[in-house]
This record gives C-alpha cells, structure tokens and sequence, in this order.
C-alpha cells in the first residue's frame, strides 16, 4: 500500500537545488563565469492530494527512458537559474 | 472512477500553492549557499506543461496527473516568474485587518451565497464593505438575492460570536448617593454598537449605564432600590449577546 501522503518522486525542491549544485564552473571573481543556466527537460510528476489539496508534489526526471509497452507520461519543465544572492 | 478522480483530484490553486511552496524552499536554499560562496544563483522563472485530466463536478475544477497508459490528457502549461518587492505590493490585495472576518467564518449565510460571493473575489467582509461603497448591485452579478442589510447583521452576529463575553466578577461601591453596580470581564461592551447599548435591568428596575468599556461595564443603582434577595440582572450587550446573572446581596 502506497503512502498517498509523500509522493513516489523527490520533492521539486531537492530536484531544482540538485540542478543547480554546479559549484566550481563559475565565479564571479574570473572574467568569465556562467551567468544564466536553463534546462528544457521532460519530467515525471507526482502529485499527492487530499480533499482537492496538494499534499506533496514531487518531480524528477524520467525513471525510464527506454521504450517498453508501457511507458512514464512525460512533463515538461524549463527552468532558468540566473546569477545572484537571492535577497 | 469518477469518485476516485475526485478523490485524488487537486485544484489548480492547490497546485500552485504547493508549487511556490517547493520554490521558496528551493530560494531559501540558494540564498543561503549565497554566504558562503562567491556565486551562486537564484531561480529567474520555471515553467511547466503538464499532462492532466481536469474533473469539473459543477462547482469545482479539479485535475489529475495523466497516469502511465492513459492517453488523451489536456495540456496545461503554466510559468513562474520572480517578481519584485513592488510588484508584490502592486498585485497582491492587502492584508486582511485583524478586526475583519472571512466570509466563510459568517455562519448564518447560506452555502449558495458564499460560494457566488468567493467567486466573485469577496472573500472577507472588508471586500463586502468596498462593495457596498462602490455601490456594486450583487444580486445582478452574483444571480443570488443578496441583502447588505441581512448580510451586515448575520456578520455582526458571528463577530459577536468570535468574541463572546466573559463575566469575572460583580462588585458594589457606593458614589455619595448612588450605588455602583461593577462587572469585570472581557469583550463587554462593544464599541461598534448601537448607542442605545448595553442596556441593563436589575429585577424590573432599568439601570443608568455609568460607563461601558469590554473590560468593565459600571451602571448606577439608587440606594433606596438595592435588592435584599437574590435578583436577577439581566444585560442586553448588544442585539446580539445578553448576559443573565443573580446577585446575592
């Protein structure tokens, strides 16, 4: 039995931080750094919910990429990262 | 099936609010790594094209994720983009006041009438009273009868009833001639009522209100007029709470 409360997928966040975990290619002391990062991805999706409301939403990138009789349903998610210390 | 669409079904608020949520968590991150490193970055915009199933059971639009095998989904793409401090301000409706209260606290409203006012934006009985100001007719926009006199009684009522009065104590003292009949508690008097409130009776003699506050309301008694026997007093707060207790001499 499934717990409907977590989902089966990490959550967003931890997908989002794991993208941008790119320390070392970059800094803003070098003349030449990376200033804007994006990804274009498909993404599977899950959405726990109760009573209408989303409980967990988790999301990765596809479990499986070789095609068999059932495939994941892709997503799509573009996400850019820009240069900056937040606030 | 369609139950257990329902059932695990989501709103596209919900989704949303969620899908902030992991994104502030995200930020909070980033900006945090931010110390510690000389380059970090921050998540500019996000966008999403999903694969959902919307259910729409008359009142409310709720989707699920296409599951693997099904086909036919409706795309739903949405975008995220950071806004500014500004903008937030610019955008977003203020605050609600601490004195306000949300339409769906009003008990007595009948169901039909607060789902058409939610749909409408009126969400708390601030955005009633903008309404009423702007003088917007509700009964033609919402299609439901809607009177702001009714409506502004039912909201008095389930003020009333989030801040119900609470007697501690009774006291007399004497003021030269006059007695002076004392009772402490909290949310007493409510300033917002009507003039001719509180009104007091001690038996059936009507009291002079001295002063009323929510924390002390204080009526004058003639001497002369002090009971021997347990009587009792009744208080009318407001049209809406009264207040009965027996004071033994």
């Amino acid at each position: 039995m499934p717990d409907e409360t977590r989902p089966s997928l990490p959550p967003l966040a931890e997908t989002v931080l794991a993208m941008v975990d790119v320390d070392g290619i970059g800094d803003a002391a070098q003349e030449m750094h990376v200033s804007e990062l994006t990804f274009d991805l498909p993404v599977e999706i899950a959405a726990s919910a109760d009573a209408g409301l989303v409980t967990a939403l988790g999301l990765a990138p596809p479990t499986q990429i070789v095609a068999t009789t059932v495939m994941p349903v892709f997503h799509r998610l573009r996400v850019t990262f820009a240069e900056g210390a937040g606030d | 099936m369609a139950s257990d669409a329902a059932r695990k079904g989501w709103t596209l608020k919900s989704f949303l609010d969620s899908l902030t949520l992991e994104l502030d968590r995200a930020q909070e991150t980033l900006a945090v790594k931010g110390l510690t490193r000389r380059l970090t970055y921050t998540v500019r915009d996000l966008a999403l094209d999903l694969q959902l199933f919307p259910d729409f059971d008359g009142e409310e639009l709720r989707f699920t994720t296409a599951q693997p095998g099904e086909s036919g989904a409706a795309r739903v793409s949405l975008q995220l983009g950071s806004i500014t401090d500004r903008q937030i301000r610019e955008s977003t409706r203020e605050p609600r006041r601490k004195d306000d209260l949300a339409i769906e606290l009003v008990d007595d409203l009948d169901p039909k009438v607060k789902k058409s006012l939610q749909k409408l934006g009126v969400s708390s009985v601030g955005d009633l009273e903008r309404m009423e100001k702007a003088n917007v007719d509700l009964d033609k926009v919402a299609g439901e009868k809607i009177d702001y006199g009714d409506l502004a009684r039912m909201i008095q009522r389930s003020k009333r009833r989030s801040l119900a009065p609470r007697v501690a104590g009774a006291s007399l003292s004497s003021d030269g001639g006059r007695a002076l009949l004392t009772i402490d508690g909290e949310h007493l008097a409510d300033a917002t009522a009507l003039p001719e409130f509180p009104r007091a009776v001690l038996g059936d003699q009507v009291l002079t209100v001295r002063s009323a506050a929510p924390s002390a309301l204080v009526f004058e008694i003639d001497r002369t007029a002090l009971p021997t026997r347990p009587t009792t007093l009744h208080i009318a707060l407001d049209p809406y709470a009264v207040v009965r207790m027996n004071l033994v001499p």
